[in-house]
């Protein structure tokens, strides 16, 4: 039973059982939420609850506030474990003494089995929260794994324990200092009065330099392409890059391509997906989205992509991600043609006019590459990297056979896209590759240029 | 009849239970007695000099005792002009005096010496045939300084601390060149690297060219990045003889706007990546002040100057960029006090604008990039609101403006009980100020600039007022003020309350 938090009683303890009271509202993923500590006396989740209970998908957990409690102020021996040793819920002592603390102090919280419990009264309804482990992250937030949140509706407080709230007097002299220490940090009331005056005049805001992007109503994703390219929404010249906008353009996300480099990613890598503008800044929803968290990103926003459900499905991917990205690698920026010919105006004069920055920039490239490749073997072996990714397209081929998709599904699917990553840029004539080794091993295999073709002509307008 | 050994103990107690207040009555006797002296050979030394100053002489040498490593040619292009056989006119003795003291003073500003040089005047034996009886012998005593210093230390900035290790090589080249590499890391400046060689030219304090080489990579948390420099400059100083200095250099910068923020806004996300800087800036300072950190009389004014990136220049920017800096102050004298009242008022003014231009020969200007704008706002500059709190906003970050004006005014009085003499004030200040970015209509530079300059002016600036507390130390200027903002723009941030604010150059 899902519960707002309207004040109206929605059932009275004890009538009914636990399970059959609860309304469990379970939360998949790992959300960031802010829960109290046992060291802020006196919080209450009101403002938790609030979102958990009326959209629990949404993920909206993040702009949880913490208010200070007017009704109780607990000290920390409230936030004993129930039930001693974890194991089965222990109802009796539930109902006994951890309902009794729950009613009288607002909220109490313990062990359940692996799980933390955690109990809030908010007027006649008691909320019930479990969550199996608890982090904090950078923000100092605390991010919360398998939340299940559920209300109970409470008998009403009798007349002497409201009274004792209202006097304070349950307070102990512990919680007397905190509360203390408390109102030394808050404003005085006078100051506040002052600080709510002022400003005493607020203009509209300022406006946004010109190279400030135009906001958009789609996201964003930041790759490897000329600036002319993104705007006409044409292939990135990285394969990384590529696959993931072809992985976006066959999920039919709407998006807008902006040139870019490494500097501009969370990870250091491109590409990543920005989301498009919305109200507030700092939600979660608006945070950028690496490419390892774009299938799930896809997957929330209502698209689906079907991924290849074979059992050799890993070992063709690694086809791709060891053997044809070597080869490439070394096609591209340790041919010496190659790199002068190709990644040099891709990756390098594209960044700076200076000839020294881009003499440095070249020679990391280059370092990169030769490190990357060294990474998996102890020598440079150039004819066995060039056997390897013509025997990794072969195998390829042989894969895709006659039909239109690998795997044999009926649309396009991620690996269509890793695909569609290295063989657009091999077979394009627009590279202009000097050292057509590799690009001559892909074009003996038709059905995978046909393939490519196919992807072109249905996702990028030919 | 009191025994010797009697008498040897009283000495002895005398000795070890010293009265403090004698001993200290002894030491100021003996003080002033030294004093005395001096004044007194120093009196005499003028009266003989005065009553000798019309005498004619010739300087037939001059003697720099002590210098080893100093190069002769170094030395000559100093002294050589003073001696009377590089004239064509006697000398009388002060004007010879004059001139040597003028020389010594030079030669101690360049600051391979240690201080007290020492002036000794000698007249040669009449017995050396080529002397000639109004010749006279100058010898200055020195003692060089130590060739390398290295020192280490803790620094407390422009709200930011940090660590550094500095290395100084005086006298490289016995031309008083010295270089000077100091290494740093700190709260915000993560890393810095710096390597300065500086000489003099033609041997003249006054004119000085340095070469230098910098490394840094500095956290800017109010746009969410970091910033890493590696760059190289060449600069020319010389000072005028009305007490205005000028600087003129080329600095080549190859920047990186990198280590984004989660929630960096896109504006920044576009900026990211390299840029490279050709330019060549002027600067120009007239400091009239009484104090750097806590004037009661004087003004300054300061102007810079540079292009960048325009025509030979080349690089990945191009903009001209101006900025000017001024300060008054002024002791405010109080009815029914003699002395200075301690109480003075303070205003400054700072404007800048950063002009596009087209890169190299082009003919298509540049929009400016976040590494190129200003930033306005913080406890330094305009108080009451955060460090680039003000001006255009691209959600959590300060972009920066092409465009702004900030001025205050300080109303500084001494602390009741501890009085006018000690660094400490306090302050009533009112400050304002307007960043802007260049408007993004039309295609004409000079129509934009011209409106985004009357936009200055359209409605009041942002403005803050509050009361504090200033402390003068001999480094930096400390302030404690409580601050309130007045008026501002919708996403600038205001700052309630307490600020402190740790600096060299305040508004």
């Amino acid at each position: 039973m899902r519960g707002e938090l309207s004040g109206s009683i929605l059932e009275h303890y004890p009538e009914k059982s636990e399970e059959s009271q609860e309304s469990e509202v379970p939360c998949r993923s790992v959300r960031p939420v802010r829960v109290p500590q046992p060291s802020e006396t006196g919080m209450c989740i009101r403002g938790l609850l609030g979102p958990v209970l009326r959209s629990p998908y949404d993920g909206d957990l993040g702009k949880v506030h913490v208010r200070t409690r007017r009704m109780a102020v607990n000290d920390t021996s409230m936030w004993s474990p129930i039930g001693k040793g974890g194991g089965k819920p222990n109802f009796p002592l539930w109902r006994g003494r951890a309902l009794q603390r729950a009613s009288r102090t607002g909220n109490t919280s313990g062990i359940l089995g692996r799980r933390l419990l955690w109990y809030s009264r908010q007027g006649n309804i008691l909320v019930k929260a479990i969550y199996s482990s608890r982090q904090y992250n950078r923000q100092g937030n605390i991010i919360v794994k398998d939340l299940s949140v559920s209300t109970f509706a409470m008998p009403p407080t009798t007349a002497s324990d409201k009274a004792k709230e209202e006097h304070g007097v349950s307070q102990n002299p512990i919680s007397r200092r905190a509360t203390k220490v408390q109102n030394f940090f808050s404003i005085p009331a006078p100051v506040k009065a002052l600080f709510d005056r002022v400003p005493v005049l607020v203009y509209p805001p300022n406006e946004l330099p010109q190279r400030a992007p135009k906001p958009s109503r789609i996201p964003s994703l930041y790759v490897f392409s000329s600036i002319a390219d993104a705007a006409a929404g044409k292939p990135s010249f990285n394969p990384s890059c590529l696959k993931w906008q072809a992985f976006l353009n066959i999920a039919g996300v709407n998006h807008r391509l902006v040139a870019s480099s490494n500097h501009a990613s969370p990870t250091g890598v491109l590409p990543f997906l920005l989301p498009a503008a919305s109200t507030s800044s700092t939600s979660p929803e608006s945070l950028p989205v690496p490419s390892n968290k774009l299938v799930e990103y896809v997957e929330d926003h209502g698209a689906q992509v079907e991924e290849p459900a074979n059992l050799r499905y890993e070992a063709y991917r690694s086809l791709l991600d060891y053997r044809i990205r070597n080869a490439w690698l070394y096609t591209l920026y340790l041919e010496p043609l190659n790199f002068s010919a190709v990644a040099y105006p891709l990756y390098v004069s594209s960044t700076t006019t200076n000839p020294l920055v881009r003499a440095s920039i070249s020679h990391q490239l280059i370092s990169a590459a030769e490190a990357e490749l060294l990474k998996n073997s102890s020598i440079i072996d150039i004819d066995d990297l060039y056997s390897e990714a013509d025997k990794a397209f072969e195998a390829l081929s042989i894969l895709l056979g006659d039909d239109p998709w690998f795997f044999g599904s009926d649309e396009p699917t991620l690996y269509d896209a890793s695909v569609f990553g290295y063989t657009q840029l091999l077979l394009d004539d627009g590279m202009g590759w000097e050292e057509k080794k590799l690009c001559r091993a892909l074009r003996r295999r038709t059905n995978l240029v046909q393939h490519r073709e196919r992807l072109l002509v249905r996702y990028f307008g030919g | 009849m009191p025994s010797p050994g009697g008498s040897g103990d009283d000495l002895f107690e005398s000795l070890r239970n010293a009265d403090p207040k004698k001993l200290e009555a002894q030491e100021r006797a003996a003080r002033e007695r030294e004093q005395e002296q001096n004044a007194r050979a120093h009196a005499q030394l003028k009266e003989l000099v005065g009553s000798n100053s019309t005498l004619p002489v010739t300087i037939s040498s001059i003697r720099l005792i002590g210098a080893e490593k100093t190069r002769r040619s170094f030395l000559d292009r100093l002294f050589d002009p003073i001696l009377s056989a590089n004239r064509d006119r006697p000398y009388t003795l002060s004007e010879a005096l004059q001139e040597v003291g003028t020389a010594t003073d030079k030669l101690r500003r360049f600051d391979i010496f240690h201080n007290g040089l020492a002036m000794f005047i000698d007249k040669p034996s009449p017995t050396i045939p080529s002397s000639t009886p109004t010749d006279i012998d100058i010898y200055i005593k020195a003692s060089e300084r130590g060739p390398v210093v290295a020192k280490t230390g803790t620094d407390l900035g422009n709200v930011e601390g940090s660590a550094y290790g500095n290395l100084l090589w005086r006298n490289i080249f016995g031309g008083a060149e010295t270089f000077s590499f100091n290494a740093s890391a700190g709260t915000r400046t993560r890393s810095a690297y710096q390597g300065v060689f500086e000489m003099p030219i033609l041997s003249d304090p006054d004119k000085t060219l340095s070469i230098d080489a910098l490394r840094s990579s500095t956290l800017k948390p109010w746009a969410n990045h970091e910033e890493a420099l590696n760059g190289v400059g060449v600069k020319y100083n010389w000072a005028t003889k009305g007490g205005t200095r000028h600087q003129i250099g080329y600095t080549g910068q190859r920047r990186q706007v990198t280590g984004l923020g989660q929630n960096a806004s896109p504006t920044v996300r576009n900026d990211a990546g390299e840029s490279v800087k050709s330019s060549i800036s002027h600067t120009w300072v007239a400091d009239q002040r009484d104090h750097p950190f806590l004037p009661q009389s004087g003004y300054m004014f300061k102007t810079i100057s540079e292009i960048t990136g325009w025509g030979p220049l080349r690089g990945d920017v191009a903009f001209w960029k101006s900025e000017v800096e001024t300060s008054a102050s002024t002791a405010i004298p109080i009815p029914g006090i003699k002395d200075a009242s301690g109480v003075s008022f303070t205003s400054g003014f700072r404007a800048g604008l950063v002009y596009p231009l087209p890169l190299g020969f082009g003919s298509s200007a540049q929009p400016s990039r976040i590494n190129d704008r200003f930033q306005l706002g913080g406890p330094t500059d305009v108080r009451g609101f955060k460090m680039g709190g003000l001006g255009p906003r691209d959600g959590p970050d300060a972009i920066g403006g092409d465009i702004f004006a900030a001025g205050s005014a300080n109303l500084l009085f001494p602390v009741p009980t501890i009085g006018k003499d000690t660094p400490l004030r306090f302050q009533v200040f009112g400050n304002a100020g307007r960043l802007l970015a260049l408007k993004d209509k039309g295609d004409n530079t000079q129509k934009k600039v011209y409106s985004t300059i009357a936009q200055l002016a359209d409605g009041a600036p942002s403005l803050s007022a509050g009361v504090g507390l200033v402390y003068a130390h001999p480094v930096a200027r400390f302030e404690l003020n409580f601050s309130l903002p007045l008026i501002m723009r919708k996403g600038e941030e205001a700052r309630k309350g307490l600020q402190f604010g740790v600096g060299i150059n305040f508004l």
